[in-house]
């Protein structure tokens, strides 16, 4: 609504145009209403009643109050603070006033806060226990003692996180928070996400880390809290006292307690939050409204899984090989070495015998570093990182249509989508706040949501329709999908005149794609791929999630650009709430190749193999650079299979474990002459090293991130790097200095600034522009204009135009008949890959302490499974020894095992060298592998107290009404026109 | 050929150089705080000459124990009243005007003398005596204070009284009826609000009667 409103507010006119609540008005004055249950990201919620204001005469709760044209407010009157005053004492009866021995007490408590701007000096209802236990798991716990009611919690997790747990039992004598049908936190369906412990307005919902941490009084022992609590309630003479003491208690927590903003490191989602820390202690994560990806949101890695920052495994100082074992050293003898080695290897081999890896999981700056010492101080192409195991072939599939390798919009696109597509991604557990976008949407604004997987997972059993192709047919389904819109005349034909380049040529190609054809290939019957266009054709919007399950292919590229080339036929680019989301799996996969870890592209992409571009380079640089590209991470291990490549230097990424057919690629390593590995834990692909160097994680550096949607965000210093390790981008320095670079960076900020000089695509990125929470999303121009919605005017192409780009079918890897269970894999919710990081968090380590295997009903009643049999699987290329656990997730001969481990269950064992055709991404989702029953009876693998086991009680919202039927509930404002007799 | 292995073989560093390192750094420190080292050592060596650091060492080492002790010892009521008078006595005083308290005092210290310069022999004294007193400039002006007194006695100032806290409302819940009044700008009219006027009212009542009451004997 844009009609201008005149609104009388305490006795004063104003005028303004916005839709909003009179809380939000009143608030945009600056004028003081309390308001405890109302949260900005989380809207009215309607429990506390402290909004209560006068519009019109009648008393309304502010919160949910849209203000209207011509009505007169009051928010000031004796008779509004009587019944503000009602509702905060009823508050009060149900939160004990403890504030300086309440781990809380750190300026953010708002009871504490609207005690004191309220001047509440008593209260008439005595707080009174609700006789329920303190409910607590490894990560937050509930403290019904202290909880309002006002149903943050509940609102969070039903509506946001959409996990669907809790709720307030209206019906009991004393409401208050329960888990499913009122069981223990761990015997729930609670993800431990955390939303809870973030919204609460007070200490009800607490995280674990605080208690007996955040105050100066609050370690004291139960059997003393009590008396003390007692001695405090006797002697006050009225809260004010109580308030000073506490708020001069909460300043001194300011000194110790430090609170640095990051950015999360577990996935390409980028969530940013504050972490708060004592010394290296880390007591809570702190999301904010303001972070542009998450606001409040966080899953339980990002939110609980930090652990291993402090753990006792963190590599700590350089590590020589000597024979079968390693030394530690000190950095100047294992600088010394590498010197050395590396100098040698050039002399005698020439550049290209050495090759870099990057990693997707550190900074920007740290890749465009390790690409400037390949290229610039070694002079070789050979420089890659880990998105050639996942999105590469994404990747391709834009540029080949659209020509940027990034998301169309960003995440609050994809909430407002009228239809969300989501092929072969397992979003919730691999993306879990970008799927609460999704599950919100769908859940409260009619999004409607389709899924094609082979498996069942949250968001398909949320679905509104859910496909299971066969596997590796997506591009049949895609293709013919797009056929039939066509045939039936619902492709957009002006967007294509406008904007599209050969649309003939492409429509043609899709002759073959009949919907005969495509069901006969993806076993989908042909209503539902009819209900797929139908579905297509009705939404004004459709945007498209794909992720591992389309890419690992023999022909991921070609089945990211059918989903390219169905957007487009539709006319679903350049427009809000539409478009392709290849969703990043790694906090900087998209920043990785976007500051030039390829083999063939310079930062932003830009060709070696142009001159004008590799000039611009060399003058900066001062050092000329080769134009022939160089090798991918793929090609490096043939390479040194090959004897060609001697030296390797790689950083952050566990390639021993996680490349596919690790047995080559394992062996591979054996071969290398030289082979420096810098990483923060001694993992797998450490143990084939030469020299180990020990790097700083996100929390002890500074530095920035790209995430999913080409949004930039700066993560700060939090901690000083442990023991000897150091920042990526200081070794890095090093290593290129002892080369002879003679780089002087003295902070992140000045590479930023060099990267940025010299590439258009973020040429006006810039830390100053990324102070705090602010982010930028490419492309950015130089004078720091960014671009939310990546297509606005025309398409990165020549011309303006996108481009239609037919594409055939590449059949899966078939397998001999023996090898007959489809092995699908992917993540897991509770862990970071193999798990090397998230296993260091106890918690999470007792929910989910192992791999397994998600064996389908139908082939545990064949060969007689149950939870727990131990199975071995064999594929071509290697074997894997596993427990089984039996579910509906999974049908038929299909089972799934997540990378969770890098034990004898890691499925890289069993993947094949067989690799996308486009990008030589490995096709991790093309194996097949026969099962031996290994022992029949045995321990679960996963735990009773997993969340998979939980019962969740799906509502909207609080359910305020039940509250409000309650016959011990008054509303404060008739509760004071009777007193007034009004 | 690096075949794998997982022997990490740790650095021992020689004690007696990390010894020597570690002297060296506190060493640095020293130098570099002299100053503060020296007024520091002065105010301990002040401690220990006074016991203090017994103390503290003895506390600090009991510390669980002994905060548990004082603290059970002080839930009593007779211990919380005690801090809670100690407070409220402290607030008083800050209600409290001087500038207008100084000439009362005087006036009391001067009838306190004049109490005890008086002599319980006097045969002067009498009925009749009292009663002739009421013309005495000095007796009339002495009423018209009381009298003063008395009026403000009678002033409602409920709003400001700060004695009820919270457990001791919460152990007597009839008293928070008595409460409302306090809390909010409501315009009921709660019972209690009457009981200090009530009160002041008797109290000049009295005050005025005493001519009569020697009137009549």
């Amino acid at each position: 609504m844009t009609q201008t409103m005149t609104v009388t507010i305490n006795g004063k006119r104003e005028m303004f145009k916005n839709n909003e609540s009179v809380l939000e008005r009143l608030q945009k004055m600056d004028m003081q209403v309390p308001s405890l249950c109302y949260h900005p990201s989380l809207g009215a919620i309607e429990t506390c009643d402290s909004c209560i204001v006068k519009v019109n005469g009648e008393f309304v709760r502010s919160c949910s109050t849209k203000i209207k044209d011509g009505d007169v407010v009051d928010s000031l009157g004796a008779d509004v603070h009587e019944a503000q005053l009602i509702a905060m004492d009823r508050m009060l009866g149900n939160h004990e006033l403890y504030c300086t021995v309440c781990d809380y007490n750190n300026g953010n408590c708002e009871i504490h806060n609207a005690v004191k701007e309220m001047k509440i000096s008593h209260q008439e209802t005595p707080h009174s226990t609700k006789e329920s236990t303190v409910n607590r798991n490894a990560f937050y716990r509930y403290d019904p003692d202290q909880c309002i009611l006002c149903g943050r919690c509940v609102e969070a997790c039903q509506d946001v996180q959409v996990t669907e747990t809790l709720s307030i039992d209206w019906n009991l004598k004393r409401p208050r928070v329960i888990w499913d049908k009122d069981t223990t936190i761990d015997d729930s369906s609670c993800v431990s996400c955390g939303h809870c412990s973030t919204v609460c307005p007070c200490n009800a919902m607490l995280e674990v880390g605080m208690e007996g941490e955040a105050g100066f009084l609050t370690g004291i022992k139960e059997e003393t809290f009590r008396p003390m609590v007692n001695i405090t309630k006797s002697v006050e003479t009225g809260y004010e006292s109580l308030m000073t003491i506490s708020d001069v208690e909460a300043s001194m927590r300011e000194e110790r307690i430090k609170k640095t903003k990051t950015v999360c490191t577990y996935c390409g989602v980028g969530c940013a939050f504050d972490v708060w820390t004592k010394d290296r202690k880390i007591l809570k994560i702190q999301p904010q409204a303001e972070a542009p990806a998450n606001g409040i949101s966080t899953c339980v890695k990002g939110k609980f899984g930090w652990d291993y920052v402090n753990s006792e495994e963190r590599l700590t100082k350089p590590l020589i090989r000597e024979g079968e074992s390693f030394r530690e050293a000190e950095w100047q003898e294992a600088l010394d070495l590498i010197e050395s080695k590396f100098k040698k290897t050039l002399n005698e081999k020439g550049s290209d015998a050495l090759a870099f890896i990057s990693s997707s999981k550190c900074t920007n700056e740290e890749s465009y570093l390790m690409q400037k010492l390949a290229r610039g101080v070694i002079g070789t192409n050979n420089i890659d990182n880990c998105s050639r195991y996942c999105q590469s072939p994404a990747t391709m599939g834009l540029w080949r249509t659209v020509g940027y390798g990034g998301d169309s919009g960003g995440i609050e696109d994809i909430a407002k989508a009228e239809l969300i597509i989501s092929i072969g991604s397992n979003t919730v557990e691999s993306h879990p706040v970008l799927s609460t976008r999704v599950k919100r949407a769908q859940k409260l604004n009619g999004q409607k949501v389709i899924v094609a997987d082979l498996r069942k997972h949250d968001l398909a059993e949320r679905s509104d329709l859910f496909v299971k192709p066969s596997p590796g047919s997506d591009l049949v389904w895609l293709s013919a999908v797009t056929k039939y819109i066509v045939d039936q005349g619902w492709h957009d034909v002006a967007f294509l005149e406008k904007h599209v380049s050969d649309v003939e040529e492409y429509l043609s190609s899709l002759a073959p794609y009949t919907l005969d054809y495509a069901a006969e290939v993806t076993h989908l019957t042909k209503d539902e791929l009819i209900t797929i266009a139908t579905m297509i054709h009705e939404a004004k919007t459709t945007a498209v999630l794909w992720a591992m399950g389309v890419t690992q292919h023999g022909g991921g590229s070609d089945t990211s650009t059918a989903i390219s080339n169905l957007l487009l036929v539709t006319g679903n680019y350049m427009k809000p709430g539409a478009g392709s989301y290849p969703l990043r799996g790694h906090n900087n996969v998209q920043g990785a190749s976007d500051f030039g870890s390829m083999p063939d592209r310079l930062p932003g992409y830009q060709y070696v193999t142009d001159d004008d571009v590799r000039s611009r380079f060399e003058a900066s640089w001062g050092v000329s650079l080769s134009s022939v590209p160089g090798l991918n991470n793929h090609e490096m291990v043939d390479s040194i299979h090959e004897g060609e490549l001697d030296v390797l230097y790689l950083k952050g990424e566990d390639m021993g474990i996680v490349d596919a057919n690790i047995n080559y690629v394992q062996s591979a390593f054996e071969k290398l002459s030289f082979f420096v590995v810098q990483d923060i834990f001694f993992t797998k692909t450490c143990q084939y090293a030469d020299v180990v160097l020990p790097a700083s994680p996100s929390l002890e550096k500074e530095g920035t991130f790209v995430n999913t949607e080409r949004r930039f965000q700066r993560l700060y210093q939090a901690l000083e790097p442990l023991g000897d390790s150091k920042p990526d981008w200081q070794i890095i320095k090093e290593i290129a200095n002892r080369m002879g670079a003679g780089w002087s960076y003295s902070h992140p900020s000045e590479i930023m600034a060099e990267a940025a000089s010299l590439t258009p695509l973020f040429a006006g990125v810039s830390y100053d522009r990324l102070e705090g929470y602010d982010s930028l999303q490419w492309p950015v121009k130089e004078d720091g204009t960014d671009t939310p919605l990546l297509f606005t005017d025309g398409f990165a192409l020549p011309g303006g135009k996108a481009r239609l780009w037919p594409v055939e079918w590449t059949k899966p890897l078939e397998f001999e008949e023996e090898y007959d269970l489809h092995v699908n894999n992917g993540r897991l919710l509770e862990h970071f890959h193999e798990g090397n990081m998230t296993y260091q968090t106890e918690g999470i380590k007792k929910k989910t302490p192992n791999v397994f295997l998600e064996v389908s009903h139908e082939l545990a009643n064949e060969r007689e499974l149950e939870d727990g049999t131990t199975v071995r699987l064999t594929s071509p290329y290697g074997s894997v020894k596993v427990d089984c656990i039996v579910t509906d997730r999974v049908v038929g001969k299909q089972v799934y095992l997540p990378m969770n481990t890098s034990g004898e269950g890691a499925i890289n064992y069993l993947t094949s060298s067989h690799s996308d055709k486009d990008t030589d991404t490995p096709a991790y989702k093309e194996i097949s592998a026969k099962m031996e029953v290994l022992k029949q009876k045995n321990q679960s693998p996963l735990p009773k107290t997993n969340h998979r086991y939980g019962n969740p009680q799906p509502q909207i919202g609080v359910k305020v009404e039940d509250k409000w039927a309650r016959s011990d509930y008054t509303f404060p404002g008739d509760l004071v026109k009777r007193r007034r007799g009004m | 050929m690096a075949k794998a292995t997982t022997i990490i073989h740790k650095m021992e560093k020689d004690p007696k150089e990390l010894h020597e390192q570690q002297v060296k750094e506190i060493e640095s420190l020293l130098v570099e705080h002299k100053d503060s080292i020296e007024d520091v050592l002065t105010i301990i060596h002040q401690l220990r000459d006074r016991e203090v650091l017994n103390l503290a060492h003895g506390a600090l080492g009991q510390s669980e124990h002994v905060v548990h002790r004082i603290v059970t010892a002080m839930d009593t009521k007779e211990t919380t009243q005690s801090i809670k008078n100690a407070l409220l006595i402290f607030e008083l005083l800050g209600t409290v005007n001087m500038n207008e308290l100084e000439p009362i005092v005087l006036k009391l210290n001067h009838g306190i003398k004049m109490a005890a310069e008086y002599d319980h022999s006097d045969q002067n004294a009498g009925t009749l005596g009292l009663i002739r007193s009421l013309n005495d400039k000095e007796v009339i002006e002495g009423m018209n204070v009381l009298m003063k007194f008395v009026k403000g006695f009678g002033v409602d100032e409920a709003q400001e009284e700060k004695i009820e806290p919270q457990l001791e409302r919460f152990e007597h819940p009839e008293k928070e009826m008595g409460t409302q009044k306090r809390e909010s700008t409501s315009n009921t009219k709660p019972t209690r609000v009457y009981a200090p006027r009530l009160f002041g009212f008797i109290t000049g009542a009295l005050v005025l009667l005493v001519p009569l009451l020697i009137k009549k004997k």
